[in-house]
Order: structure tokens, then sequence, then C-alpha cells
């Protein structure tokens, strides 16, 4: 009988032994929180060289700007409370303007209000349905990047950091080929 | 007498057996317990979400908390709703509907819906 018990109590005890082992294991397979990956990648499926046919009068001196960044977030997206966040540290960003798209404009203005995002030209997209229409765009964050009001590239980014340093890197290399070429031009 | 006392020393000597085999299984089983659960049981860092309050976090969609789950389709299919696709990285994307908000926060809603892919 205490045999059989101890025999028991043994079987018990490596049980649990491999139960905590299959929960270790477990835990092991979830990565472990290191440097976050950044990364700015192209929207499929936009189509690039389109001018709206409208602007919404929030963002009318958009189209007027030689370079233009309109940020396209949503307040059902988290990432982009993170984003919105990460604007109050790019105050000084000139190209910058914003679209949120909501379900609701009083969602989207509380969004705009939580971050003191007022400082940017901001359009409250309500149903996402102007930036839809306009520039084949339903996901955030995005990043339409435009010349003189036209498309010039849509790209989904990972912060806004990585974006606007990559984004000058572009228009540093546009800007060198476009004085070659004049340079070219002048020697011709 | 002295098979008496014989009996009554080996009765003594069974039971010390008895409890040193009850006391060595008790610490075996205690010892190992302890080994796997300081070695194995590890709690995966807590993940802070960046939703506000009165919703909640599923993949990358802020949803109204306290609202049924729907099932995709009837969401899409609602009379109002509001779809939209959220970035996770990359790779991957999951598409957000919500059903119902006509004022404001989280009121009127009656449903909302996931869909991530990889």
């Amino acid at each position: 009988m205490i045999v059989l018990l101890s025999a028991v109590s043994l079987v018990l005890a490596i049980a649990i032994v491999v139960l905590f082992a299959m929960m270790g294991e477990l835990a092991s397979r979830i990565p472990e929180p290191g440097p976050r990956r950044t990364w700015m990648e192209p929207i499929k499926d936009v189509q690039l060289g389109r001018i709206p046919e409208s602007w919404p009068p929030e963002l009318a001196q958009v189209p007027e700007r030689d370079h233009s960044v309109v940020l396209v977030l949503s307040t059902v997206c988290s990432s982009c409370r993170a984003h919105g966040a990460e604007l109050e540290n790019h105050t000084d960003w000139a190209e910058a303007a914003l679209v949120v798209s909501t379900p609701v404009a009083a969602n989207a203005e509380a969004f705009v209000a939580e971050f003191g995002l007022g400082s940017f030209p901001h359009y409250v997209d309500e149903g996402g349905d102007w930036v839809r229409a306009e520039f084949e765009v339903a996901s955030s964050p995005v990043a339409l990047v435009l010349r003189s009001g036209r498309l010039v590239g849509a790209y989904s980014f990972s912060d806004l950091d990585t974006l606007r340093s990559r984004l000058h890197e572009q228009l540093d290399r546009i800007e060198d080929s476009r004085a070659d070429a004049e340079k070219e031009v002048e020697t011709v | 007498m002295s098979s008496t006392r014989e009996a009554h020393r080996a009765g003594r000597g069974g039971k010390s057996r008895l409890v040193g085999r009850r006391g060595f299984m008790s610490g075996l089983g205690a010892g190992g317990l302890t080994t796997a659960i300081m070695i194995f049981g590890r709690t995966p860092p807590a993940h802070a979400s960046h939703c506000p309050p009165g919703t909640k976090e599923s993949g990358c969609c802020c949803l109204c908390g306290g609202v049924d789950g729907m099932a995709w389709l009837d969401c899409v299919s609602c009379g109002t709703h509001y779809l939209w696709t959220c970035q996770v990285d990359s790779d991957s994307s999951c598409r957000c509907c919500e059903c119902g908000n006509s004022s404001g926060g989280c009121s009127g809603v009656s449903g909302n819906s996931v869909r991530c892919s990889a």
C-alpha cells in the first residue's frame, strides 16, 4: 500500500515536471523582445502619378507644395496611436500633413486632441471615404508622398524616424540626379 | 520477553524504514517540482496595448470592448460599418471591421470582427 502510494507520488511528480517542461518549451518559442525591426515598404495597388480630383479645405496647402507627405492614420489602428505619439517629436516636419480615417468624426477629433496633432494640417476622413476614393488607400499606417499634389510614392512603415530618414535619402537621390542631368544639358 | 523485545525492536525498525521511505519520496517530489519551476516556469513579458480605454487590441485593431464579436461576413454586411486594414509589420496585416458606430467612442457599436493574414 505504502509502496503503491510512493509510486503514485513519484509518477505525479514526474508528470508535473514534464508539464512544466512543456510550458517552458512553449515559453521559449515566444521571441524575446530585442531590437525592433524597422521597415518601410511600398504599398501595392496604388495609382502612382495620380492627382486627386479634390482636396479638402484642411489640406488645401498640400497640392501647392513641392514636396508633401500625407500620413494616413486610423483610430482603429493600434500602431497609429504610437505614431500619433511619435509625431510630438516631429513638429518640425514642415512637409507633413495628416489624414485620420475613422468610423466617426468624434473619435478622430479625440485622437488629434489626445496626441496634440493640431499643429499639423489634418483632415478627419469619416469612413476613410476620401483617401479611399482619391488614392485607393484603405490601410494604415501609410505615407503618401506627393510632388506638387501628384502622388509619387505610397509606403507603409514601422516608425516615423525610419520613414523620414528614408524619404530624405530618396529626395537627395532625386535632386542629385536632377543636378547631374542639368549639368549634362549645360555641357551639351 | 526477549522475543517481545525483539518483535518491538523489529516493529520500530520497520516504522523508521517506512518514515525514511516517505521522507525520501516527499523530498524527491518536492525537489523535482522546485527544480522544474525554477528552470522552466517563465512568464512571457507582458505586452503593452496601444489601444485606448474601452477598447481591446486584437491583432493590430483597437475594437470596442464589451461588444460581442461578430462573424466577419456579418460585420461587412452590416448596414453601417467601418472597414480598415492595419499593418502589423511588413509581412502581415489585419482587417478591422466595426459595425454600427454612430455617435462617437463605442456608443452604438453592435459588433466587430478582425481578420488577420500573414
